[in-house]
């Protein structure tokens, strides 16, 4: 399944670069999500809590960067997870695309989601994962620009 | 598949469920369990605590408080269906109704219930977003009332906290003006009988003489949850209810928001929302000649 979003965050491309990249500053900006734990391999282990309507899910699996490219501005996460009581999993392929724009920079996330299991199953799967998904996001870009804002006050 | 263990709790009063809902963590509240239970049985669904609400009596029955109806949130759907004084006032509750599951099922089914499992395309929610209901919800805290339209928050998710409880659903009775007509009109499109719909929609309006006074259209199945077509109740408002302002309104359907799924697309989805609200227009239209020649 492809989901695509977009986020404006209120900083140059350069600047919102090391912003976007830092995954535990950006995972606490994630409703549900937090890391637990980064190794050296650059590999980071978390957990996200999502509630689809009725049925809440907590996915606990790991992330890493398979492709960093600041030059051009984009950057390819690969994540994996499976639910705790064993409900599902789910495997992503996430690409980041920076572009500047006239109030700072506009964040193209297009995302190739498999999900497996009862978490593919439930409901109006794929209508409510792009629900979802884009109100996660846009939560994410309003604590993200919020943070921007009070590190400028400050 | 039977459900994971969990603890069952059945609160003889409002205040005492109201305490539980408020001590228990992951705790699920068992309305008419026509939705929850298979939900359970599936374990899609799997808390540590299921609190009962069948033997709460505050939560039950239908009655008037001045101008204004008032439905507690566990009365069963067959009782709407046959009470005597929503048939009066508000006919469009029952011909809804008859699509709402099967007989069996509005035997257990509640309102309260079918409002906050909020599927979109459940009927109930929809009527109740056409007759502009105002929701009763308490807690330990306190009590209040929010309406219809800012209910649903996210998909399938009510504006309801983990301590709060629907007690009660308000509709103020529109009472017309002598003279004025009220008339009504519920269609929808599901693959068998009882299924959720793959889009409706609910009509309540006023006439006054041959000029349209008030009129509510509410679509369901279409978006994730239940909304109103504004554009629709706009254009309609102040002119005639006709073959020709039917078709024109019908159509603003086509503009909706809309979720695809395995069942249907958006585009199809309105695309039976367009023919359903321009149905459920149509019966409205024949009740209120009906209602003249009479």
């Amino acid at each position: 399944m492809q989901i695509h979003n977009s986020f404006k965050v209120p900083l140059a491309p350069q600047q919102a670069w090391p912003l976007l990249t830092d995954v535990s500053n950006v995972a606490s900006c994630v409703p549900g999500a937090q890391v637990l734990e980064v190794t050296s391999d650059g590999v980071y282990h978390g957990e996200l809590a999502v509630k689809l309507g009725p049925v809440a899910m907590t996915f606990n699996g790991q992330m890493h960067f398979e492709a960093l490219d600041e030059a051009a501005g984009t950057a390819v996460a690969i994540a994996s997870a499976r639910e705790l009581r064993n409900r599902g999993s789910a495997d992503a392929r996430i690409l980041f695309a920076l572009h500047a724009d006239e109030n700072g920079t506009r964040v193209d996330v297009s995302t190739e989601l498999n999900l497996a299991g009862q978490a593919a199953q439930y409901g109006r799967a794929a209508g409510v994962l792009s629900k979802v998904s884009a109100f996660l996001l846009s939560r994410f870009a309003a604590c993200l620009a919020r943070r921007i804002e009070q590190a400028n006050a400050s | 598949m039977k459900a994971a263990p969990f603890e069952y709790h059945r609160p003889p009063d409002l205040q005492e469920t109201l305490q539980l809902i408020a001590q228990l963590d992951d705790a699920k509240l068992l309305a008419g369990g026509q939705s929850l239970m298979p939900m359970m049985n599936f374990r899609y669904l799997t808390p540590t605590h299921l609190i009962d609400l069948n033997r709460v009596p505050q939560l039950r029955g239908i009655s008037m408080d001045g101008d204004d109806l008032l439905i507690g949130s566990m009365t069963r759907q067959h009782e709407l269906a046959s009470a005597a004084v929503l048939q009066e006032h508000c006919p469009l509750i029952a011909e809804a109704l008859q699509f709402v599951g099967h007989v069996q099922t509005r035997n257990r089914g509640t309102l309260g219930g079918s409002l906050c499992h909020l599927d979109p395309a459940a009927e109930l929610p929809g009527v109740m977003l056409a007759l502009d209901a105002v929701l009763e919800v308490a807690s330990v805290r306190g009590t209040r009332c929010v309406p219809i339209s800012q209910w649903p928050t996210m998909y399938m998710t009510p504006d309801l906290e983990t301590d709060e409880l629907l007690t009660g659903i308000r509709i103020a009775l529109h009472r017309p003006r002598p003279g004025l007509r009220a008339a009504h009109g519920f269609c929808e499109l599901a693959r068998r009988h009882g299924d959720f719909a793959l889009a409706g929609a609910a009509v309540a309006l006023h006439l006054d003489g041959e000029q349209i006074c008030d009129v509510a259209v509410a679509v369901i199945g279409v978006d994730e949850s239940a909304q109103r077509l504004n554009a629709a109740e706009e254009m309609l408002c102040g002119g005639p209810l006709n073959a020709h302002t039917i078709e024109q309104a019908s159509a603003l359907a086509m503009d909706l928001p809309g979720l695809d799924d395995v069942h249907a697309n958006a585009l199809y989805r309105r695309r039976i929302a367009k023919v359903m609200v321009r149905r459920a227009l149509d019966l409205a239209r024949q009740r209120a000649f009906a209602q003249v020649s009479a």
